[in-house]
């Protein structure tokens, strides 16, 4: 049989077999090859298995809007979320994490330090790839960071999940914790209603988000 | 039909193969054994004298086949992963595109698992580095794709060429 037939021999299976072995740039030219090896490359689960594979990544939980995230191999796409606690500063921060001021900034949009101070929690730049092995990350769209971003939570997994992008809560549960969360706020239905959406169901973020605006209030309307 | 032969038998019997150009290939039964194929055969067949006939396989090609399937089953207990591994990569080091592509085709028919996952992955390797022009001629790949459709395709994956 002729050399050029023989590529046409393989299966799609096999074909599949070859290049789920390939980095994330070379499925992009794979792509581009012909239709069969298109389609393979195309495949979402490779491409997340390519995304995960040089950080040697455990897992990924949640989806992004678009394929292209996972078109990137760079420790931009990552981040970790820090929840912030009374003490914390900007400084101390960037210590702990090993990371410019500068750049845990600009990654949550806040132009003076103060930020600090309005905020559940802030996304810090991975500096070092070794915390990405056999971790799991979470796909979500960080309000202040503007963009998809798959975070890391360095004690286990995600409490309340500020801005993740889950299924929709179902009807009868939405309905138990917007109740829990007007009596817990003490307030009407239209502002439990506010900040249940604001938190996406979770009470203690809701809470917190509730008790800070409340003392805004009280510094600034006299 | 006869049956499967019990374990004292199975290390006397030896397996006879007929490549497609009629070249008979004897070997062990525990050697043949690493093929599914050649395994679901001889469950039918039990030890037979007559050559299990490889219509798609040459020569050239089983003959590579069994010296892989030799040195693993020998391999098995007796020698480290890592010295494996180095044999592995010695045998397909300088095999030309052609036979890799054979390789597979029969290894996949005789359905021998750790010999397909080699081959991908030496197929694989080559591909690295290769541009889209350059893939398609070491692969023997048609460009089927409409001149509308690989412009948005290269658009699309702007990003992956030209590292």
């Amino acid at each position: 049989m002729a050399d050029e037939e023989w590529g046409a021999q393989l299966s799609e299976e096999v074909w599949r077999n070859i290049l789920e072995r390939l980095s994330v740039a070379e499925l992009g030219r794979a792509a581009c090859v012909c239709r069969l090896w298109n389609s393979i490359a195309s495949d979402t689960e490779l491409q997340i298995n390519a995304f995960k594979a040089p950080w040697k990544l455990k897992e990924i939980i949640g989806r992004p809007s678009s394929r292209s995230f996972w078109q990137v191999t760079s420790l931009s796409r990552f981040a970790i979320s820090h929840k912030l606690k009374r003490s914390d500063t900007m400084a101390g921060l960037a210590i702990k994490y090993q990371v410019h001021v500068t750049d845990i900034k600009r990654l949550n949009n806040m132009m003076s330090d103060h930020g600090i101070y309005s905020r559940e929690r802030l996304l810090i730049p991975v500096s070092k790839p070794d915390i990405l092995v056999g971790g799991t990350c979470y796909i979500e769209l960080d309000i202040n960071a503007k963009r998809e971003v798959a975070v890391l939570y360095l004690d286990g997994a995600p409490d309340g999940k500020p801005g993740y992008i889950a299924n929709a809560i179902p009807e009868k549960g939405k309905r138990r914790l917007l109740e829990s969360m007007r009596r817990s706020l003490q307030t009407d239905d239209g502002t439990a209603e506010y900040y249940f959406s604001i938190s996406n169901g979770d009470l203690r973020t809701a809470f917190a988000q509730f008790s800070q605006d409340l003392s805004w209030e009280q510094r600034h309307v006299s | 039909m006869a049956e499967l032969p019990n374990t004292t038998m199975a290390n006397e019997c030896k397996v006879k193969l007929k490549s497609k150009d009629d070249k008979i290939f004897e070997v062990e039964y525990a050697v043949a054994m690493q093929s599914q194929t050649l395994k679901n055969a001889l469950a039918h067949t039990g030890c037979t004298d007559t050559a299990l006939p490889l219509h798609d396989i040459s020569s050239q090609i089983l003959a590579k086949v069994i010296e892989y399937c030799e040195y693993h089953v020998n391999a098995a207990n007796t020698i480290s992963e890592k010295d494996v591994k180095t044999w592995d990569e010695e045998l397909v080091k300088h095999m030309d595109q052609d036979t890799l592509f054979r390789l597979i085709v029969a290894a996949k028919y005789l359905e021998i698992h750790n010999l397909v996952d080699l081959m991908c992955k030496t197929i694989a390797d080559r591909i690295k580095d290769k541009s889209v022009e350059e893939l398609r001629e070491i692969f023997h790949v048609q460009n089927d794709f409409t001149p509308e459709e690989e412009e948005q395709v290269r658009r699309e994956t702007k990003w992956a060429h030209g590292e």
